[in-house]
Formats: C-alpha cells, sequence, structure tokens
C-alpha cells in the first residue's frame, strides 16, 4: 500500500510535465523527427517523401560548393552578429547602470530592438541604406551601393541583425551588473582602482556567469537569422548572404528539394548543439563562480 | 603629518530629510587611534564615508594635511578602509583580495606575496587563500576585510565595525593585534565599535554620537569618569549608569538631594557648593555607576569623612535579578526611587525577592541638569574638580 503510494508520489511527476511535453512534441519533436526522415529521401514538389536514398542528400550537400559558401558566409555572419550585438548590449548597460536624469528614456531606447519585427527594421535599413536617397550616403557624402555590393551586403545585414540583437543582451546585461554588489565598487575607488580597472577586474568577472549564457543564446539565435535577408537582399547579390538557414528555405519552397533542405537543417542542428555543447563544457572549467 | 579635520561636516542624504550627519567638528592628529561609538543609526558609518569620499558632504568641510579634500576622489585619498559589511570581491579567491589593491599599482609579485602571506599568518587566514569569499564564514571574511586594509601601507585605517563578528577570543586576540600596528605602524585610525572593551582599551580618543551629531569627544578616561550630559554617561559603560530623578534641598548648612522616594543624600563638600548656589529646590538627575554601590562595610562606609554624612548614603531595593558574571556579581533592584543595579563581589548576600541595602559612593556620583540632561560639573572637557 505505502509502497504504491511512494510509486505514485515518484511518478506523478511525469504527469506535470504532460501539458508541456504534448506542446514540445507537436512543435518540435515531430517536426525534427520528419526533418530527419525527410533528409533520408527524395521527394515530390509536395514535400511527400517519395524515393529511399539514404545518405546521397548528406553526400551532395558535403560535395556542393554551394552549402561550403554558404557555411563560411553563416560563420562570418555569426562572428559579427554576436560580437556586434554583445559590445552593443554591454556597452549600452554600463551606461545605464548609474541613475542619472533620462536613464528611462536611454534604456527604453537601448532595450527597443528587441520589440521590432526583424522585417520590419530590414524595411527601414533598405531605406537608410539606399545608394540615392539614403541617409547613410548623404551622411557620408559615400556613393556605395550597400545592399547590392557583394563586399558590403553580407556587413550591412550582419550590423542589422547585431542591433536587432542587441536588445535582448541590454537587459540581460542590465540585470547582471544589478547584481554586483554596489559595494565592491566602493571599496575599489578606496583601494585606488581606476574606471578601467574597475571595469576588467570587477564588472566583467561580475558578468561572467550571464556573459557566457548571453553568448549560447546570441550564436543560436544570429545562426536562425532569416526575415532581415529575405527582406534585404534575398541572399544576394551573387551568393554572398546566403546564410544557411535562408539557403534552407530556397531549397525547400523554390527548388522544392525538400530532402537536400531538410538535410541542412539537421547539419546546422548538429553545428549548433556542438557548439552549445563545446561551451557548456568549458563553462564548467570555470568561468564561472 | 597626517591631519584630518572636519568642520562643520553635515550629511543630508536626500533633500527635505534629516540630517544623517550634523555640524560635526573634529580634528584627528596624526597616529591618533580615534573610535567612534553611538546607537544603530547615529551616522558613525556616514562619517566614515565622508572621510573616505565615498559620500557627498552636503555641508561643511573636510581638510586633510592642510588641503581641502570635499571633492578629491577617494583612490587619490591614500586611505585603507574596512567596509561595515566587507565588501570583498566575490569572484576573486582570498588572496586575490588581499592583493588587489597592490596589484592595481603594479606592485613586485615577490612584495605583494610577502605582504600577503604576513597579514593571512597574523589573521589566522593562510589555509583560505585560494578559497573563494563565497565558502567563508562570517569571521573568516571579516578577516579578510581587515587583512585588505593591512596590507596597504597608508597613513589613515577606516575600521567600520571590524571585529563585529568575531569569536570572545579571537577578538580579544585582535585587539591587541591592531593595537600593536597602531603602534609599529604610527598610522591614524578611525574605528567604529559598538563593543565597550575595544572602545574603552583602543582608543586615544573616544567621539560618543547620537542623531547625527557629536555629543562629547575626548579620551577615554575623560569620557568614562566625566562625561559631558546624560546620553554620553548612560551610554559608555557596561552595564550602564543608574540614574535617579532627585530635588536639591538645602535645609541647613549641608545640601541633600531628595530622591522620589523620600530618601535623602547628602551632597559631599566638593560637589555641594554650586548645587546650593543654583540648583536649591529644583530638580536634577543622579548618576552612579553600578561598581560605585557597595555593601555596608565598604572602606568609609560610615562614619564622618570631610563634611557629609556618609551614613545617609544608602538606598534600600528589591533583589529582582541576580547575574554571575565570573568575578563579579550584578545585582538589579527595585525601589521606589527608581530601579537600579549594583555591581558587586561575588560572595555579596541576598536572593530573587530580598530587599538589600546598598550603599552609594556619593563622591563618584554625576549630577545632571533635569531639563537640558547636561552635566552640571562639566565645563570644557574637564570636571570643576
Ligand atoms: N544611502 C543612504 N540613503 C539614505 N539614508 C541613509 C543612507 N545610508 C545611511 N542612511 C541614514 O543615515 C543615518 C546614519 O546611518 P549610518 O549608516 O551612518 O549609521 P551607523 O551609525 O553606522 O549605524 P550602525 O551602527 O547600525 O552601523 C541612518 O538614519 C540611515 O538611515
Ligand atoms: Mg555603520
Amino acid at each position: 500500500m505505502r509502497k504504491a503510494a511512494r510509486k505514485w508520489k515518484g511518478s506523478s511527476a511525469y504527469l506535470y510535465l504532460l501539458p508541456c511535453f504534448c506542446v514540445f512534441a507537436v512543435f518540435l519533436f515531430y517536426p525534427f523527427a520528419k526533418t530527419i526522415y525527410l533528409s533520408l529521401y527524395k521527394t515530390n514538389k509536395l514535400g511527400q517523401a517519395k524515393l529511399f536514398v539514404g545518405l546521397e542528400n548528406y553526400k551532395n550537400l558535403l560535395t556542393s560548393e554551394a552549402f561550403y559558401n554558404s557555411m563560411t558566409v553563416t560563420l562570418v555572419f555569426v562572428a559579427i552578429v554576436v560580437l556586434g550585438s554583445m559590445l552593443l548590449g554591454l556597452i549600452a548597460a554600463v551606461l545605464c547602470s548609474k541613475a542619472f536624469p533620462g536613464i528611462r528614456v536611454f534604456s527604453t531606447s537601448y532595450a527597443l530592438p528587441m520589440a521590432i519585427a526583424s522585417s520590419g527594421a530590414a524595411m527601414i535599413f533598405r531605406i537608410i541604406l539606399n545608394p540615392t536617397i539614403g541617409i547613410v550616403n548623404k551622411l557620408t557624402g559615400l556613393d556605395i551601393n550597400w545592399i547590392s555590393d557583394p563586399r558590403y551586403a553580407l556587413v550591412c545585414v550582419a550590423v542589422l541583425t547585431a542591433w536587432l540583437n542587441s536588445g535582448i543582451n541590454f537587459l540581460y546585461f542590465s540585470a547582471g551588473l544589478g547584481n554586483i554588489e554596489e559595494s565592491i565598487y566602493e571599496r575599489a575607488s578606496v583601494d585606488g582602482a581606476n574606471a578601467v580597472q574597475q571595469f576588467f577586474r570587477l564588472t566583467l568577472p561580475g558578468l561572467s556567469p550571464i556573459l557566457f549564457y548571453t553568448l549560447v543564446v546570441n550564436i543560436i539565435q544570429a545562426f536562425q537569422s532569416f526575415g532581415q535577408v529575405k527582406i534585404l537582399t534575398q541572399g544576394g547579390p551573387g551568393e554572398s548572404t546566403n546564410l544557411i538557414v535562408y539557403s534552407i528555405y530556397r531549397d525547400a519552397f523554390f527548388n522544392y528539394r525538400f530532402g537536400s533542405a531538410a538535410a541542412q537543417s539537421v547539419v546546422l542542428f548538429l553545428i549548433v548543439m556542438a557548439l552549445t555543447l563545446v561551451m557548456f563544457r568549458i563553462e564548467r572549467k570555470g568561468v564561472n563562480y | 603629518m597626517s591631519e584630518i579635520v572636519l568642520k562643520n561636516v553635515c550629511k543630508q542624504y536626500e533633500k527635505g530629510q534629516q540630517y544623517a550627519v550634523q555640524d560635526v567638528s573634529l580634528r584627528i592628529g596624526e597616529g591618533e587611534f580615534v573610535i567612534f561609538v553611538g546607537p544603530s543609526g547615529c551616522g558613525k558609518s556616514t562619517t566614515l564615508r565622508m572621510i573616505a569620499g565615498l559620500e557627498e558632504i552636503s555641508r561643511g568641510e573636510l581638510w586633510m594635511d592642510g588641503a581641502l579634500c570635499n571633492y578629491v576622489e577617494p583612490k587619490e585619498r591614500g586611505l585603507a578602509m574596512v567596509f561595515q559589511n566587507y565588501a570583498l570581491y566575490p569572484h576573486m579567491n582570498v588572496y586575490d583580495n588581499l592583493a588587489f589593491s597592490l596589484q592595481i599599482r603594479k606592485m613586485d609579485k615577490k612584495e605583494i606575496d610577502r605582504r600577503v602571506h604576513e597579514a593571512a599568518g597574523m589573521l589566522g587566514i593562510e589555509h583560505l587563500l585560494r578559497q573563494r569569499p563565497g565558502s567563508l564564514s562570517g569571521g573568516q571574511k571579516q578577516r579578510v576585510a581587515i587583512g585588505s586594509a593591512l596590507v596597504r601601507n597608508v597613513k589613515v585605517f577606516l575600521l567600520d565595525e571590524p571585529l563585529s563578528n568575531l569569536d570572545a577570543k579571537l577578538r580579544a586576540q585582535m585587539r591587541v593585534e591592531l593595537a600593536e600596528i597602531h603602534r609599529k605602524l604610527g598610522a591614524t585610525m578611525i574605528y567604529v565599535t559598538h563593543d565597550q572593551t575595544e572602545a574603552m582599551t583602543l582608543g586615544t580618543k573616544i567621539v560618543v554620537m547620537d542623531q547625527g551629531r557629536i555629543r562629547q569627544a575626548d579620551r577615554p578616561a575623560e569620557i568614562y569618569n566625566h562625561p559631558a550630559d546624560r546620553f554620553v554617561a548612560g551610554f559608555i559603560g557596561s552595564p550602564s549608569m543608574n540614574f535617579f530623578k532627585g530635588t536639591i534641598r538645602v535645609p541647613g548648612r549641608a545640601a541633600f538631594l531628595e530622591l522620589e522616594d523620600g530618601t535623602m543624600l547628602e551632597v559631599p563638600e566638593n560637589r555641594a557648593g554650586l548645587l546650593e548656589e543654583k540648583y536649591a529646590g529644583q530638580r536634577v538627575v543622579l548618576g552612579i555607576r553600578p561598581e560605585d554601590l557597595h555593601e555596608a562595610g565598604w572602606p568609609g562606609g560610615s562614619g564622618k569623612t570631610g563634611h557629609a554624612d556618609r551614613s545617609s548614603w544608602k538606598l534600600e531595593g528589591e533583589i529582582v535579578a541576580r547575574e554571575m558574571l565570573g568575578s563579579e556579581c550584578m545585582l538589579y533592584l527595585e525601589s521606589d526611587a527608581g530601579d537600579f543595579a549594583a555591581r558587586l563581589p561575588v560572595a555579596v548576600r541576598g536572593a530573587v525577592g530580598e530587599k538589600k541595602q546598598l550603599y552609594l559612593d556619593m563622591t563618584r556620583a554625576h549630577y545632571f541638569d533635569a531639563q537640558t540632561e547636561k552635566n552640571i560639573f562639566y565645563r570644557e572637557g574637564r570636571d570643576l574638580v
């Protein structure tokens, strides 16, 4: 009797997880399983699996130049976006960590990108970067076709994305800074540390747990950028901004090669997972305190 | 020379709020050991933080070494501070916490190492050097905080209740250690404490504060023997002074203090003059320390010495509590004149509930004006006697 009760108590935990699990199953586990399944088939135009081809989709992928280009573009993009958005968020958060008149306005505007849809922002950037009427060229006096020049297009998309992602980073970092005790800065200033020393010896280490978390989230988020590419460059000019997510989209919904798109998705998943695992491994070795 | 002078220093945290510190004027000479005492919230930490430069001075002047320092950055002031809440760097281990102030000055690594180990050894925290503050006990943290101030070779130390979290033995040990450091370095120490022993033994000067104001600033013995007012008298000394309300009567040649229960205590000769002259028929407060109450038979407890009749100095009360202090014994009594406490030899007789007659050593009593609460015999830092 008692044993049964205990057993029920132990397994009742799963009952609580059930609703959440159902949602995950429908929107996450099923599509994921289906993706893996599709990546092993050739499909018809409706995306139905028709012919089992084993690992051929993957083989094709790994021998195609377009895929490698897409990978390189994505890595460069992710590097710029992660660095840019974290720096922007960090600087904004540090600037807003001390109370001053009008701080509300500033914090709101630093956090605002979070609330802007990526496609909307991309539309605005199109106007800003327009070679003839855009404010960038007007102000700098340059004559650059930002979006149509393969040298600048990727950077433009990356900067836009960095700015979009900086809003949430600002929030993370602000919360992290709030967790650092004010008194250690007082002690440091009596100890004789200047502002730079205080930043590198106290602020950065104090942020390290949240810094790590933010880094992981940012990398994942950057890998999944889509809307801004779709609106701003459509992967062009040439293939210069053909990020992997955009390439998946194109393969699936323009070229109707669902098998190849699914294979790319799986590869993207593997990359992101590997990165995340590596970072957690590093973290456990002592970024934290 | 490192003299610190505060001139009418005031601190108001927010406009319209009460002053946390008000009109504090104080001269702290080089090498002094100044102790700030006072009830919680009286502005001790605030004063210290203003000296350190962590709080802006709302009004008044702070002079250090003859230079006005109101707006000098904390790091330029060249002082070391132990914070009331330790303020250890949570992500650094104890070693780095101790070494931080030296590391940022790019001091030679060997010298840093030597100083850190010296401080750690003195404080008994050498085995903790590799640990993070998060895993330390309160007392250990406090010792790290003390250590990180001591490694610095500065002229002025600010210590905000540095020993509050240590056990009695360690505290006594550290007290001796601090006195030694003070003697060796010849540095100025400004020290906040709630501990009477620390205040009396360490200080060359005690500053008693209440509600943001200095009540009295003087040498420990002066503060103890000649308190400026009733507040200081009650605050310094543990257990604190007994107070009795009374009225001065001059029926004949001698002056008497009539307590509320009608007891007449003859005022000794040296006090009688002023009291007869100015306070005849007026209300005063008599203050007498627990150790100045005695059993019958104490030397001079009977008969006449001088002109006062000592046999009149007795007071009866009912014992309500009895406390063993080890070498001595405290009796707490109730009487119609008021409640009082007495510190007596352990052998004293009397159980709870019994009546007990005690003698007051009126030559050591203090008289306070009932209205102003000032010590009637206090003048310019000295008693008239
Ligand atoms: N940052 C602050 N903002 C507003 N008021 C403050 C601030 N710090 C202290 N106060 C007020 O100033 C007064 C003096 O505080 P302070 O910390 O100096 O007291 P203290 O004498 O050190 O007390 P304790 O013995 O409890 O440490 C208190 O009434 C307190 O409420
Ligand atoms: Mg305090």
